[in-house]
């Protein structure tokens, strides 16, 4: 079924590909949160390569600048970093 | 190694935030109004009836809700009635335990535009016409573990 979505091994092995890339800024991320915090204080910060390339208070604003610069940015792993907690009600 | 006629099981590995407790999973979103296959990650949540891609992952998807149709039935969310656009014919992957990966179609999923205001959270919902898939979703919230599993 993966196939027949994808297509070719070429792209399946891209989509494996985009899997690990984000999932290793997650995993980065959440472990220099702290850091993270005390230097982006309640802000989106864009992580590639287990590297923060932007951060912003504003998603959207962040967005634009990323797609500004980088064109191209399915591989950039998007966290909002925060200490205040944030209840959510779905 | 199963024994005659069962299948192999297959599990998916669900990331569990340890202050909120809710489930969060890595998928990826195919469709024809992408240029090409894009990262989501999917808060799962059993009180939603339709897989909704947020405000926040529209913006940073590229989305043009302004092509998208709207869904005749406004949806109910907290805080009153929204009118959500509509994705069709969308296909998410998910990477297994194994390292496969493993393929759901759905006929159509919501996208909130983000010109609608609000939070802009940078994850998306998974909802029950999407769980509903999967044999089992299993919360174990002493050893930290959840899987949705086939």
């Amino acid at each position: 079924m993966v196939m027949a979505i994808m297509g070719s091994p070429d792209r399946t092995q891209e989509i494996v590909d985009l899997f690990v890339a984000h999932a290793e800024n997650s995993k980065w991320a959440k472990s220099n949160l702290v850091e993270l915090i005390g230097k982006f204080p309640d802000s989106y910060v864009a992580v590639r390569s287990k590297e923060v390339v932007m951060h912003d208070k504003s998603l959207l604003r962040l967005i634009k600048r990323l797609r500004t610069r980088f064109g191209d940015i399915s591989d950039i792993t998007i966290e909002h970093v925060t200490n205040k907690p944030i209840k959510l009600l779905l | 190694m199963c024994s005659r006629g069962e299948a192999a099981q297959v599990k998916i590995r669900s990331y569990i935030d340890r202050d909120s407790g809710h489930c969060y999973l890595e998928a990826i979103l195919v469709t024809d109004k992408l240029p090409k296959p894009e990262r989501l990650l999917l808060l799962i949540d059993t009180g939603a009836g339709t897989t909704t891609i947020l405000d926040g992952d529209c913006a940073r998807l590229g989305l043009d809700c302004k092509r998208l149709p709207k869904n005749r039935t406004p949806t109910m969310v907290v805080g009153g009635l929204i009118d959500a656009h509509m994705l069709t014919d969308v296909a998410f992957l998910f990477r297994d335990t194994d390292g496969n990966l493993q393929a759901e179609f759905l006929k159509a999923i919501e996208v909130i535009d983000p010109a609608q205001g609000g939070p802009r959270p940078s994850f998306s919902i998974m909802g029950v016409d999407l769980l509903r898939r999967f044999k089992r979703f299993v919360v174990d919230y002493e050893n930290d573990e959840a899987f949705l599993e086939r």
